[in-house]
């Protein structure tokens, strides 16, 4: 099954993602911040990651940074941002330590479906060795899983 | 910029324009009075010497008259016991003598002082080699007076020879001398006299009053403002000087104290603008934050909303209940929100009000906790009122407003800190209110702005918040009469202190009803 890991402060929040992740039929494990997530990355495991930007403790960025620059594995991982307002800065900065997607709240649930189905999509043809031109980001380099 | 002065070497210093005047009029003077002196001393010397001729002359001839009778009887000795009684006993200033005899022959010579030879051919030849009738007199001999005079019988029909006299102008020369050093000693003192009265005038006068208001000057120009300016009671030029000095340093303190005020004016105007500025950026990140703050709750309407809808049919009625009474936290969080910021802006201009009613504040204390609870589930909020009136007198709406805030500040400030307790009791006659959180606290250093408009403590980064909650709280409190405190360590969590009178206005209100009575 394909996992997310799922990153937001605002309990509300956070479940409703639960739930239409869920439904989705991903498996689904949650952090109320950065430093949270962080924990949880290598028990979990996780095939793409949804996150704020925003949030006390540690935020998104920092996070992501701590990511890419951790276990080689997850130098690739898909990550989404959702973020309250996308300030231009915010953008470029989790652009360039690549951040697929960036989504402002409040979020459209069924666009988030669809572009986390696309970018597992596109991740999971790479890792079979299948080039896809349609993938909507940047194209990480091949990996075997 | 100071003043500069000269260097004052000694020859500079010697040199003042005062010395300078003294020093003339005391050489004018004294050139003067050696003109005078030696004009004098002209004059007494040609009368001197003019009696001294006469007295010289006359003698002459009253000694010849005696040399008649030994010339004429060729008695040589007899003319020598003449020259004893008339020269030496009388002790005349004769140099040398010589009777001459008609022919010229030399008959008796004279000399005073024997250890000289004297020249008495040269005597003899000044005489004249042809015999006078009157006496004759040179004083071209070796500064010697040479008279000769004819000796004649009484009738002066028959001249029997000449005599001739060298007389010593000696004396004359002596008495010339001591008269000049006398005059000379006489113009010395007067020339130092003179000199010391002009140097004392001039100084006094003009000198050191210059060298006051020189320093004086100095002294304004060095920022000293505070002395007395010497020399403005004198009617005279260096008075009119020392006046225009004062007006010059009125001046000088005129334009300090401008540029001073103006400095300062400077000052506040950048003071001003500095603070403006710092609000203005204050104020960009309190819209920033705020915008953010609405979102999420709107997010979290728009959420519930699609799942609703999502769901139409497959939600349970619990299931649905959670989604709309999430809708309605959100809600409130709005209004909250909305409040707050609406109410700092009344409170800008002044404009809130209190409204005191009786109120039972232990309901309305239980209220705010449960409403608080409902929102933060994952908190526990821990209500303990220890004795209360059963009204008091406050503003309710306010009041509420006060507690909600605190009450979600210490569920927003600590997320991972379950327990908030809140406990109530009366002092005296105020209502004392705290809550406690375990959570993030605040940073010691901060502590005295943290309840200035816009101000977050560091302690809260990451966490949204406008920075107006506790500004607005405080304001509201302090409406009441009452005060606000906070105790907290960082790391460990804060406890807000509330304390307001329990009867709002009314202490005021007996009290001037009091006066007025």
């Amino acid at each position: 099954m394909v996992k997310i890991l799922c990153v937001e402060d605002e309990a509300a929040l956070r479940e409703d993602l639960v739930e239409v992740l869920e439904e989705e039929g991903y498996e689904v494990a949650v952090a109320s911040n950065g430093s949270e997530g962080l924990r949880l990355l290598t028990d979990f495991n996780p095939d793409l990651i949804l996150s704020d930007c925003l949030m006390p403790v540690m935020n998104g960025i920092d996070m992501l940074q701590a990511i890419r620059s951790g276990q080689p594995r997850f130098a690739t991982t898909p990550v989404v941002f959702l973020s309250a307002h996308a300030q231009k800065e915010q953008v470029e900065k989790g652009v360039g330590l690549g951040a697929q997607h960036y989504l402002t709240k409040p979020v459209d649930y069924s666009e988030l479906v669809k572009v986390l189905r696309s970018l597992l999509e596109a991740r999971s043809r790479e890792a079979r060795g299948t080039p896809d031109e349609d993938s909507p980001a940047v194209r990480p380099p091949n990996e075997r899983k | 910029m100071t003043a500069e002065t000269c260097e004052n070497g000694p020859l500079r210093r010697f040199l003042t324009v005062s010395n300078k005047l003294a020093a003339l009029g005391a050489i004018g003077v004294s050139i003067g009075f050696v003109i005078v002196i030696w004009v004098q001393n002209n004059h007494t010397r040609s009368l001197l010497y003019e009696t001294e001729l006469q007295d010289s002359i006359r003698m002459t001839e009253v000694i010849a008259a005696q040399l008649y009778g030994p010339l004429r009887w060729r008695k040589p000795s007899i003319a020598q016991d003449t020259y004893d009684s008339m020269i030496t006993h009388r002790d005349l200033h004769v140099v040398a003598a010589v009777t001459l005899d008609r022919q010229g022959n030399v008959v008796t010579t004279y000399q005073q002082n024997s250890s000289q030879p004297f020249n008495f051919q040269e005597l003899r030849l000044n005489a004249g080699a042809d015999l006078r009738l009157d006496s004759t007199w040179t004083a071209e001999l070796d500064g010697k007076l040479v008279v000769a005079t004819p000796v004649t019988s009484h009738d002066g029909r028959k001249p029997a020879g000449t005599f001739v006299v060298a007389w010593s102008l000696a004396e004359i020369d002596r008495a010339m001398r001591a008269m000049f050093l006398r005059a000379a000693f006489i113009t010395i003192v007067l020339f130092a006299a003179f000199t010391t009265l002009s140097l004392a005038i001039v100084h006094r006068q003009l000198s050191d009053p210059l060298t006051q208001l020189t320093q004086a000057t100095t002294r304004i120009a060095n920022g000293d403002k505070t002395f007395e300016i010497p020399c403005t009671d004198r009617r005279d030029e260096v008075g009119d000087m020392a006046r225009a000095l004062v007006t010059f340093r009125e001046n000088v303190a005129l334009i300090d104290r401008l540029t001073a005020e103006q400095q300062q004016q400077t000052l506040r105007l950048s003071n001003a603008l500095e603070k403006e500025r710092e609000y203005n950026a204050l104020h960009r990140e309190f819209v920033s934050m705020v915008s953010h703050e609405f979102r999420t709750p709107v997010a979290i309407i728009d959420g519930a909303a699609q799942r609703i809808e999502r769901r139409v049919g497959k939600d349970t009625e619990d299931q649905l209940r959670e989604r709309t009474g999430k809708i309605r936290s959100a809600v409130v969080r709005m209004i909250e929100l909305i409040d707050s910021t609406l109410s700092v802006s009344r409170m800008e201009a002044g404009t809130i009000e209190l409204e005191a009613a009786e109120c039972d504040f232990a309901a309305l204390l239980r209220e705010v906790c449960q409403r608080q609870q409902e929102i933060a589930k994952h908190h526990k909020i821990d209500l303990t009122i220890a004795d209360l009136p059963s009204r008091i007198l406050i503003d309710a709406k306010r009041m509420d407003q006060v507690l909600t805030n605190l009450l979600s500040n210490a569920v927003k400030y600590a997320p991972d800190a379950p327990d908030i307790a809140v406990k109530a009791g009366t002092v005296g006659r105020n209502v004392v209110v705290s809550v406690r959180d375990r959570g993030l606290g605040i940073p010691e250093a901060e502590m005295p702005k943290l309840f200035e408009k816009f101000f977050r403590a560091s302690t809260s980064a990451g966490i949204p918040g406008t920075g107006i909650g506790l500004h607005l709280v405080k304001h509201l409190v302090e409406l009441h009469d009452g005060n606000i405190t906070v105790d907290s360590t960082e790391g460990k969590g804060s406890t807000f202190s509330v304390t307001i009178p329990t009867r709002y206005g009314e202490a005021d209100a007996a009290a001037s009803a009091a006066l007025s009575a």
